[in-house]
């Protein structure tokens, strides 16, 4: 197997135990969030540059993540099937709206003649958002074709894989992708 | 009930758009999600699992490589490595070595 090169330990992750509204972030939440912290924040830190709203939006995706689960357990639907993957979903998406936020505002104070943000940048978020949420709401059958399409399987080579037919694997990846731009759309209309 | 020919606008515009998107996708999956100090990663052996039998591998192996991009890539790599296995193969089927003589 491949030795893993070293990496040197970078410096502590100190999170608040609430966000800047105030609200809680549960114990279970917090530990979770210590482990995936430092990662989703260098996520971020690429797509909003800033690290202390980064961290604002971090803190708020505990917080969020926190009042979900307790509300699960009243209501008595599902529990979170993994806490560590929602936080880091619901961070990510958090993220996103930052950033469409950020671009309608940056578009709305430009001057007419001024160039605007590339298409690709723009494709780019919301590929990333779409991917993210057919990862989140997607069963594990269609989220793996999805994956084995990613990586430009044929639906043919995607069925014999899954042990389904070509024309399953098809229609599950159409379903998933167009539930995401469903909810895609109605997030953006929302604003 | 749409007509025939939204139906088949809609059949030319999807490729291009999904190619679009499965394009962006990867790059997303390989490249946003840096682990540095690999936390919580499978090791290799679990990810060629997932690779060549995904329903061996269970769910929380399918979360993690969809956000730690060197899993990710590793995964694919082995992806890549099955795939090409299965191309040789039929090829060796298609057109067998003549026998010698």
């Amino acid at each position: 197997m491949r030795p893993r090169p070293e990496t040197k330990p970078g410096p502590p992750f100190l999170l608040n135990s609430v966000d800047r509204f105030g609200r809680q972030i549960a114990p279970a939440v917090m530990s979770v969030s210590m482990e995936i912290g430092p990662r989703a924040l260098a996520y971020a830190r690429n797509l909003i540059g800033d690290p202390a709203l980064a961290m604002n939006y971090f803190e708020e995706a505990a917080a969020s993540v926190s009042a979900a689960i307790e509300e699960k357990q009243i209501s008595g639907a599902p529990a979170v099937r993994n806490v560590a993957a929602y936080l880091f979903r619901t961070f990510i998406r958090m993220v996103d709206d930052a950033k469409h936020k950020e671009k309608i505002l940056e578009e709305s104070l430009k001057e007419s003649g001024e160039a605007r943000i590339p298409l690709t940048e723009e494709a780019q978020v919301e590929a990333a958002v779409l991917l993210n949420e057919v990862m989140e709401t997607c069963d594990r059958a269609s989220r793996d074709v999805v994956v084995l399409r990613l990586e430009g399987f044929t639906w043919k080579e995607i069925g014999k894989q899954l042990a389904i037919s070509s024309h399953a694997a098809e229609a599950r990846f159409s379903k998933a992708l167009d539930h995401a731009r469903k909810v895609f759309k109605i997030r953006r209309r929302k604003g | 009930m749409p007509s025939a020919s939204s139906k088949s606008k809609d059949h030319k515009r999807k490729p291009s758009v999904d190619k679009a998107f499965l394009e962006l996708g990867r790059k997303h999956l390989a490249e946003d999600f840096p682990n540095p100090t690999r936390q919580g990663c499978p090791q290799d052996d679990v990810l060629r699992l997932l690779a060549e039998q995904p329903k061996k591998v269970e769910d929380s192996v399918l979360d993690h490589i969809t956000l730690c991009s060197p899993c990710y890539r590793i995964y694919s790599g082995f992806l890549q490595q099955m795939r090409a296995k299965h191309t040789n193969r039929r090829s060796q089927i298609r057109s067998p070595e003549p026998p010698k003589v």
